[in-house]
């Protein structure tokens, strides 16, 4: 960790006027602070406050009521954000501001129960210094651009949005109109500015629908790199007089995803989801898928946090519904492609891109952890189709947020790994989002400019 | 309750679990119970003007669904769940209907002591409740004293706006900020007995989910 020193040096060095201060909480949304050079120094190290609203809001801004807060939580306590100096990093894109990630800590100095970013990163030692493993995530990002600038989507509610890039849903055509490579050329350059190394991007499956690619690194970083590359996308679209949104479905043909591409490295050499006696035979590999489908149900909670998360779940035109793998098969929630030994990987294909990422990625770790210490092994794979199916040809995922909060409720194990207190209050936070949606005038049956005002720059 | 078990969606939605334990509650009362099983037609209530709604199926049942599904008559309650006289839509056409839902939606005044006693038993065992809960009536300054402990989250109000809170008809943080319940306590208590006191007005009683 740099001194006082060498950070005022590196300030300094590097002309910078503002440090944004970025912290993610339990809804996934993106708070903080930007701090003059000197509070930053006087910070860095110790961190700074913020109210514990931070993890008292829902969507809307109003208060969230309705379960026991913690004993972290008081009469509008303090909670103290802590930088975490590794990610401090000059915006090449933007002279004079640097950016830093923090963590939530309780003013005891202890992680906060609810903070992600603290949970993955103890989920991630749990996985190193119990088994030597260190994991590669690699992030498949989908999000939908309209043309209208973001003050006229206001004006509009929301509603009669106009796609860029023309009308055409083909994946990967290149020729959608120029606007929107312009577009998601700026992206891509924006995402070099801050040293997100994005992979490729490609036209995705609904009009004005774009998934972009971040290149494996380890599981923390990763969902660092999806919270700026989610602000780098919203900055663009202001400096080009559109917008973005990451509601996981905004009508029947834009649901959005955010696969999860997982490969363990160590101990020793080689892949472990690798074998050489044939596909998916690894026994680290089984262990893994059994761990994540045990626990998917429950995970569901943290893939698919809000109402409008669930509109997604739609037969064959939308994500998996079923608790379900297959090798090299896309209709089921963990794909595995084994065949090569460098790339050998399980791709989760559930999680909705309105979701958490540090929790998303947290509750994964739990999965692939649990499968481990229990030496589980998985049910058979799906060798079919695995949407349209007969109700008893596979279990289905939850399909409602309480649904899934019932199945989080009910896994004790889950719950013995990621912590009772993260747990409980992710519950309550949402039980509050299904009564604070339905009794503010949410329509259970469609989307409607109630629910678009709810998520589409929240999530 | 002697007649059928009330029938409600999967994934009920909080309206349709509120009305479905108005409806238990309700027909533990003879008379209303007798005219449960007397009516038919498909009613439903709605909350102000918005999509929150529920369709109860009398010919069903009852069977409880959410939204407005081809019901005969519509009555319209305010935000704390309650019928206040304004006209039912679809009442001229089948009036009996029409008694049934403006009966089912319009309880009698319930009484802030016995509302106090049943929040407290759903409260008691929450985690992080406050020791020991004082509800005190303005208009009488009788108080109702649960629990033991050496601090007591102390709840003011009229006999009406203390039995919407209980009941869980109204919100205390809503109350609370608009001086009609005054509260003393913590702020994290609100929260748990926010929680207490929908978990009282959704109650479902003997329904099959």
């Amino acid at each position: 960790m740099p001194d006082r020193d060498q950070l005022e040096t590196w300030l300094g060095e590097n002309e910078i006027s503002s440090v944004r201060l970025e912290a993610t909480n339990h809804d996934g949304m993106l708070l903080g602070k930007h701090l003059a050079p000197a509070k930053f120094l006087s910070v860095a190290t110790t961190g700074t406050q913020m109210a514990d609203t931070a993890f008292g809001l829902d969507f809307s801004g109003e208060v969230s009521f309705g379960w026991d807060w913690g004993e972290w939580r008081g009469n509008v306590a303090d909670v103290t954000v802590v930088p975490d100096l590794s990610t401090l990093q000059a915006d090449r894109c933007r002279p004079g501001l640097a950016s830093v990630i923090a963590d939530f800590s309780t003013a005891g100095g202890e992680p906060l129960p609810i903070c992600g970013r603290s949970m993955l990163k103890r989920l991630i030692e749990q996985l190193r210094d119990g088994y030597g493993l260190e994991l590669r995530v690699a992030l498949e990002l989908e999000f939908s651009i309209f043309e209208e600038p973001l003050d006229v989507v206001r004006e509009r509610r929301y509603q009669g949005l106009t796609p860029l890039g023309g009308p055409s849903t083909i994946t990967y055509l290149l020729t959608r109109s120029p606007d929107f490579t312009e577009f998601m050329s700026r992206a891509a350059e924006r995402l070099d500015g801050l040293d997100i190394g994005w992979e490729s991007w490609s036209a995705e499956t609904a009009a004005g629908q774009a998934e972009i690619n971040i290149g494996p690194t380890d599981p923390l970083t990763a969902a660092d790199h999806v919270i700026r590359t989610k602000l780098a996308l919203r900055e663009v679209a202001a400096e080009l007089g559109r917008t973005v949104t990451f509601m996981a479905l905004i009508d029947e043909h834009l649901g959005a995803s955010m696969h999860v591409n997982l490969s363990p490295v160590g101990p020793g050499s080689g892949n472990p989801f690798h074998s050489d006696a044939g596909p998916a035979a690894a026994p680290v590999l089984r262990q893994w898928i059994a761990g994540l489908l045990t626990t998917m149900p429950a995970a569901m909670s943290f893939f698919s946090p809000t109402v409008n998360s669930y509109r997604r779940l739609i037969e064959i035109a939308g994500p998996p519904t079923t608790v379900s793998w297959g090798e090299a098969n896309k209709s089921t929630a963990l794909r595995t492609v084994t065949h090569s030994r460098r790339s050998a990987r399980i791709e989760h294909r559930v999680p909705a891109m309105d979701s958490n990422p540090y929790l998303v990625l947290a509750a994964i770790v739990a999965g692939g952890l649990i499968g481990m210490e229990d030496e589980l092994e998985p049910p058979p794979q799906f060798a079919e189709m695995a949407w349209g199916l007969p109700p008893d040809a596979a279990p289905r995922l939850p399909d409602s947020i309480t649904g899934a909060a019932d199945a989080l409720a009910a896994d004790d194990r889950l719950r013995s790994v990621l912590g009772s207190d993260a747990v409980d209050y992710w519950l309550g936070t949402r039980r509050w989002e299904w009564l604070a949606f339905h009794r503010s005038g949410g329509d259970p049956d469609s989307v409607t400019e109630f629910e678009l005002s709810r998520y589409f720059e929240a999530v | 309750m002697p007649g059928p078990q009330i029938v409600i969606e999967d994934d009920p939605t909080p309206l349709v679990l509120a009305i479905a334990a108005d409806l238990t509650r309700r027909r533990r009362d003879p008379a209303f119970d007798d005219l449960t099983a007397a009516t038919r037609g498909t009613a439903a209530v709605r909350v102000g003007s918005g999509p929150e709604a529920v369709t109860i199926d009398l010919d069903g049942g009852p069977a409880m669904h959410h939204g407005l599904v081809d019901p005969q008559v519509v009555a319209t309650l305010s935000p704390c769940h309650r019928w206040d006289e304004g006209e039912i839509r679809g009442g001229h056409d089948h009036p009996e209907l029409a008694s049934w839902v403006s009966a089912l939606a319009s309880p009698p005044p319930g009484d802030w002591r016995e509302a106090a006693r049943r929040l407290w038993a759903e409260l008691e065992s929450s985690p992080g409740a406050p020791p020991a809960l004082a509800v005190v009536e303005l208009d009488s300054g009788e108080t109702e004293h649960f629990g033991d402990g050496d601090r007591a989250y102390e709840i003011r109000g009229r006999s009406e706006a203390l039995v919407d809170l209980l009941e869980g008809r109204s919100a205390l943080m809503e109350e609370a900020s608009s001086g009609s319940i005054q509260v003393k306590g913590t702020f994290p208590e609100i929260s748990v007995i926010t929680g207490a006191c929908w978990r009282v007005r959704i109650d479902r009683g003997p329904v099959d989910a």
